[in-house]
């Protein structure tokens, strides 16, 4: 499996945006779905006016202006140029401050700078071994205060493994047909995608998608050696319960009240 | 879920005909099937030295004797060692079946192989208890000894997951499970009631972790066993999301 470059290395540059979304961001994403996932995040993070949010691997910034809008003061991390100056652009138009910084998720380097961090749209689990996924979390505990939240969204692996399809396919609104050939990796506990996308034309691009799906049980696990205490979970923006048939798996973390904790 | 014991694999309750009672009768033809392929999986060498871990009745030791290997039985029931005994006196083979925990396993360095059939592992009462029978296998093995496990899958648990089915025993019995997943511990939670036919009725709580073969091998590897293999069944089929069996084979560091 193991290739030379890791399938992220580029893939948040070009292909995440021409192809893997299948349309526009604002098209694919539209506004009132970031607008229902922000109130989900702010009513469960329960944070006064003006706190600090880190948004790590903010992507172009969906939600980070969002909540920059509602009064936080907010930071976006994320390792893609294009995402990163597209986010810079929307807060321009927008008149909003954000700090954005370019860092890889592994080495933020903050120091119990914020009231929470949010990580979302499965942004977590991209690295290979384990350990690296936990040195994201120990980085995590590390930017939070004493008492800080944490608010992770990733893919639900017990809805991933009940509604498994090896092969798939669908096309991008522009035609483009993106057509998916997906493992699951018992082993190591990853979905692994090797994908092609058609292009109207007949040209052809590939390349992978390859992330872990961790159980609740692990990740809770994982949560807890890197410092951060589980409060609660659920299956989705709505609220719903977290079931074998949530699509998401959403997951509400704190940092102790000590001092030197983490 | 307060009608729950942790203890609950100790209750002697459990280790009579109601244990029986919890397997299609078609397992005990399938033994012969699972014997070949424990062997061929393991590789093991004619008049090796097995440790069968939570041997119950001597389902496997007995036929697992019978082929010239050399076993010893643990388990924590009496009840199911004395059914072991008379099964290997019937068959005229001479097998050590012993009480006792299996996390304090009575031997160091002493077997070629150590065997856990059909699930007999994940019962105890926290993960850390599930660790210390993994620390006690290693113990026991020989340096380059092998670990069979054979577990039901997880994957397949989550992929049919059903909150209730029911089976209907010979003698007009009816075997009633109710299942309650938990997904923050990974445990499932099966009430289990027995009908007879006069209409009386018993009841037994269990309780299961389902380890995902990725935590299986981290904690073999702390255990000091080393993963070699997974396989779906004992025919030897590759683990996949449709397999039913997790069977994993791993080794103690030479």
């Amino acid at each position: 499996m193991a290739e030379d470059k890791p399938w992220y290395d580029g893939f948040f540059e070009r292909d995440y945006f021409d192809i893997w979304l299948g349309g526009p961001v604002d098209r694919v994403l539209p506004p009132q779905r970031t607008v229902a996932e922000v109130d989900f995040i702010q009513r469960t993070l329960g944070l006064a006016p003006g706190s600090r949010i880190l948004d790590l691997c903010c992507g172009h910034g969906r939600h980070a202006l969002l909540l920059a809008e509602r009064g936080y003061s907010v930071t976006g991390v994320d390792f893609s140029d294009r995402a990163l100056r597209l986010a810079r652009r929307r807060a321009r138009r927008a008149g909003l401050s954000v700090r954005w910084l370019k860092r890889d998720m592994r080495r933020i380097a903050f120091h119990e700078e914020f009231d929470a961090v949010t990580n979302v749209f499965t942004a977590f689990g991209y690295f290979e071994p384990d350990r690296e996924d936990e040195e994201v979390l120990r980085g995590v505990t590390a930017a939070l205060k004493p008492g800080g939240r944490f608010l992770i969204d990733q893919n639900n692996r017990e809805y991933l493994m009940r509604s498994h399809q090896a092969h798939r396919w669908r096309q991008a609104s522009d035609g483009t047909l993106v057509v998916e050939d997906v493992s699951m990796d018992l082993l190591a506990g990853r979905n692994r995608i090797q994908w092609f996308a058609v292009a109207p034309d007949g040209s052809r691009r590939h390349g992978r998608v390859d992330f872990r799906v961790y159980t609740l049980r692990e990740f809770v696990g994982m949560l807890e050696r890197a410092g951060l205490r589980f409060c609660q979970v659920w299956g989705g923006f709505d609220g719903q319960e977290y079931s074998l048939d949530s699509r998401r798996m959403i997951v509400l973390a704190e940092k102790g009240e000590e001092v030197g904790n983490g | 879920m307060n009608e729950f014991d942790r203890r609950w694999y100790a209750d002697p309750r459990l280790h009579g005909e109601d244990y029986l009672l919890l397997y299609p009768p078609a397992i005990l033809e399938t033994t012969a099937w699972q014997v070949d392929g424990l062997v061929r999986l393991l590789e093991l060498p004619a008049g090796a030295r097995v440790l069968d871990l939570a041997c119950g009745w001597g389902r496997i030791a007995v036929p697992l004797a019978q082929r010239g290997y050399r076993v010893t039985g643990l388990d924590l029931s009496e009840a199911f060692l004395a059914r072991a005994r008379r099964g290997a006196q019937e068959a005229g083979l001479d097998i050590d079946f012993r009480q006792g925990d299996m996390r304090q396993i009575p031997f160091v360095a002493e077997f070629d192989a150590v065997i856990m059939m059909c699930s007999a592992f994940g019962v105890l009462e926290s993960d850390e208890e599930d660790e210390k029978v993994l620390h006690a296998v290693a113990r026991a093995l020989r340096p380059g000894g092998r670990f069979f496990l054979d577990q039901g899958s997880r994957e397949w648990v989550i992929r049919h997951y059903r909150g209730r089915d029911w089976a209907e025993r010979e003698g007009g019995i009816l075997v009633l499970q109710e299942r309650e997943l938990n997904l923050l511990e990974s445990r499932n939670y099966v009430r289990l009631t027995i009908i007879e036919p006069d209409g009386s009725r018993r009841v037994h709580h269990h309780v299961f972790r389902f380890y995902t073969l990725t935590e299986l091998v981290g904690m073999l590897a702390r255990a000091g066993l080393a993963f070699r293999a997974a396989w779906g069944d004992f025919d030897g089929s590759p683990y996949t999301l449709d397999s039913g069996r997790m069977i994993v084979l791993a080794e103690k560091e030479a």
